[in-house]
């Protein structure tokens, strides 16, 4: 009786199982029912894509040259006008249009989007014509990431008062975000920036030429300790020891000091002198203190994409959006209906064969793998795993691996249908095939472990289907092949 | 064999042209078939890109610039665009190049490859090294490589499930050898 019990639970946990991963729990939501089970998480193959064409800009820029020859960024206030010639210039001039060039901005574009995390992208480069296509994942980040695509790149470190370009991107090597508690317990957070073997001579430069008299070193030492632009706060010590550029925009140290003005993208991100010199090469700018996590997040995310600009270098080619749009993909949707069809008769296929062979032993083993599949279904939702269409068809390696073991489990008992052997052939299969376990297992992490969503789809797919099998094999296939192999001596 | 017959890129990969018509108001797709279809003789894709089917994208292939300027005259007399609106976008969407669909498949299947006969070499090095070495390394490049000279061949056509499907038949050729290594070791 116990034993009947036995397999009819093992059956109906089967059931519940199975019911709940191709079905559902619905339950009311308001006037409508509403399945409570986490939506699969699926990659833009199957979900649709945002498609955004990169065009070569053909606007211009206007040049404004003095009486000498010599640009300036703008004719002073009060000079006389005829004095200075304007002209008119292609942002993109000939010599710029370059296959090279071309494929440097494809280059740039993934390394962006590989720094700020998006893990499901394709960058489409049309080498004559220098066209791009980005496609990207729909979703609530994508048009800031579009935004960071047409970052130019452009780094100056400049004298405020001429505009004197001292350093420039080529000076950069690299650049990271980072954040460390302050001194006043707060969390401060800053831009890392660590300059080539040239970068570093002309920033030990720098720091010289700009560099605090010694009359004000109180003013600076006040000011590195000091809330400056409202958010700024220096403290050298909690991140690391290299030199931080002082913040300041005291206008008494404006009188006394010589200022440099850091720009990315254009905008000023901060206007500083220097409390001693540098030679380690590296720059560490505070970007703000946090109180809160929401600020800490916002500082992170510029630290982040400032980093993630200095980190690629500025595109030599500009471009223009000409558009953008969702792009649904009903042919992928259609070819993913019918590899999930190919699955099913693949599964239904296993499960007639082990049937037919192993007769009811076969019956069992085929619970068991829709117990696996059901199981595996159930992991991918709970665990958020971003499903792509390698994903899908690598079920394909669970089910074999699955059937081999199943096959060798009740080979093993059709040779011997002892309690003993019945009771330890589920177990010792996982030890006489550790090989087989171990070589799969490394495929599995190893896919895992990489940046594309296509790729560690298939990892994550795998990783879970080997446990999906250890759960319906060892409890469920166990529990009723020892139930029935009883039942049947009583009888 | 894949280097010297190319592949035959599914429609997906290839280079195609997208006509994004941007309507002031809800369109049904059947009259702008209509004029697809009396307009251009190639195949088409065509979709609304939003929920309230006021903008229309049409996929395809091969048309030239006087199918273009057709399709845009008709299409801006029948919607009564007016001029300056820019209501019809056409863009240029490049094709991938078969090298970049294969790319981000080349290091997982390496590492893991490497790995695997690692564990090989240690695992079954009572078989020998041509066994557990050797033999794995020839078995796996054979059959990698006789998969693409299929696609080679046939001139089948490389869709999006020709590669994931490429990395199984990878992952499963191990887990035979795995098998057959581990059989080799009981006898």
């Amino acid at each position: 009786m116990e034993k009947k019990l036995k397999i009819a639970l093992c059956i109906l946990i089967i059931a519940l199982i199975t019911i709940i991963a191709f079905v559902g729990v619905y339950a009311k939501n308001q006037i409508t029912y509403e399945n409570v089970l986490p939506n699969y998480v699926k990659s833009s193959e199957l979900e649709g894509k945002r498609v955004t064409n990169f065009k070569l800009s053909t606007s211009t820029e206007e040049i404004i040259y003095d009486k000498d020859g010599n640009k300036v960024e703008a004719i002073p206030e009060g000079a006389n006008e005829e004095e200075y010639k304007k002209e008119q210039v292609p942002v993109n001039p000939e010599e710029v249009l370059t296959t090279e060039n071309y494929e440097k901005v494809k280059k740039i574009f993934e390394g962006r989007l590989n720094d700020i995390g998006v893990t499901d992208y394709a960058v489409r480069l049309n080498k004559t014509t220098g066209t791009i296509a980005v496609e990207l994942p729909e979703n609530s980040n994508t048009d800031n990431n579009i935004q960071y695509l047409m970052a130019t790149g452009e780094f100056t470190l400049e004298d405020e008062e001429d505009g004197t370009v001292l350093m420039d991107m080529s000076d950069v090597e690299s650049a990271s975000a980072r954040y460390g508690t302050t001194e006043e317990g707060t969390i401060g957070v800053y831009l890392n920036i660590k300059f080539n073997k040239e970068g570093t001579e002309k920033l030990l430069e720098v720091s010289r030429n700009y560099l605090a008299t010694e009359d004000s070193d109180q003013n600076v030492e006040e000011d590195t300790n000091t809330a400056t632009d409202g958010n700024t706060v220096e403290d050298t010590n909690t991140v690391d020891n290299t030199t931080t550029a002082t913040d300041s925009e005291s206008t008494e140290n404006k009188e006394d000091h010589k200022h440099v003005t850091m720009k990315i993208e254009g905008i000023e991100v901060l206007s500083t002198y220097f409390a001693e010199e540098i030679s380690s090469g590296e720059l560490t700018v505070a970007l703000g203190t946090a109180t809160t996590q929401d600020t800490l997040y916002d500082y992170l995310r510029q630290a982040q994409i400032y980093a993630m600009i200095l980190n690629n270098g500025a595109v030599p080619v500009l471009y223009d959006v000409t558009l953008s749009e969702y792009i649904a993909s009903n042919d992928t949707i259609v070819e993913t209906y019918t590899v999930v069809a190919i699955l099913v008769v693949i599964s239904l296929a296993i499960a007639i064969f082990l049937i037919i062979k192993f007769k009811k032993d076969g019956i069992i083993a085929g619970m068991s793998l829709l117990a696996m599949i059901s199981i595996l279904l159930l992991l991918i939702r709970y665990t958020n795993t971003a499903l792509s269409l390698g994903g899908i068809i690598s079920v394909l390696v669970v089910l074999a691996l699955e059937s081999y073991f199943i096959m060798t489990i009740l080979n093993r008992i059709k040779q011997d249908s002892s309690n003993e052997n019945v009771a330890n052939a589920t177990l010792k299969i996982y030890l006489d095939k550790i090989d087989v376990i171990v070589v799969f297992l490394i495929i599995a992490v190893v896919f895992t472990f990489m940046n594309s969503v296509k790729i560690y789809s298939i990892g994550m797919t795998l990783f879970y289907g080997a446990i999906s099998i250890a759960i319906a094999n060892l409890v469920f296939m166990r529990t009723m092949l020892i139930a029935r192999y009883k039942l049947e001596r009583k009888d | 064999m894949g280097t010297v017959l190319g592949f035959n890129k599914g429609n997906e990969y290839q280079e195609y042209t997208r006509i994004n018509i941007s309507m002031n108001q809800s369109s049904n797709l059947e009259d702008i078939k209509q004029i697809m279809n009396e307009n251009y003789s190639g195949k088409y894709d065509i979709n609304y890109t939003n929920v309230f089917n006021d903008t229309v994208s049409i996929r395809v292939k091969n048309i030239s610039e006087e199918e273009i300027n057709t399709l845009s005259q008709k299409l801006t007399e029948k919607y009564a665009f007016e001029e300056g609106e820019n209501n019809i976008t056409v863009v240029e969407v490049p094709a991938y190049r078969t090298i970049e669909l294969v790319k981000p498949y080349v290091v997982p299947m390496i590492v893991s490859f490497l790995i695997v006969l690692v564990y090989f070499v240690i695992a079954f090095r009572k078989l020998g090294i041509v066994k557990t070495l050797v033999e794995p390394v020839i078995v796996t490049v054979m059959v990698l490589a006789l998969y693409a000279s299929i696609f080679a061949i046939t001139r089948l056509p490389i869709t999006e499930y020709i590669i994931p499907l490429g990395v199984v038949i990878y992952a499963m050729t191990l887990l035979y050898l795995s098998m057959y290594l581990n059989k080799e070791k009981r006898v």
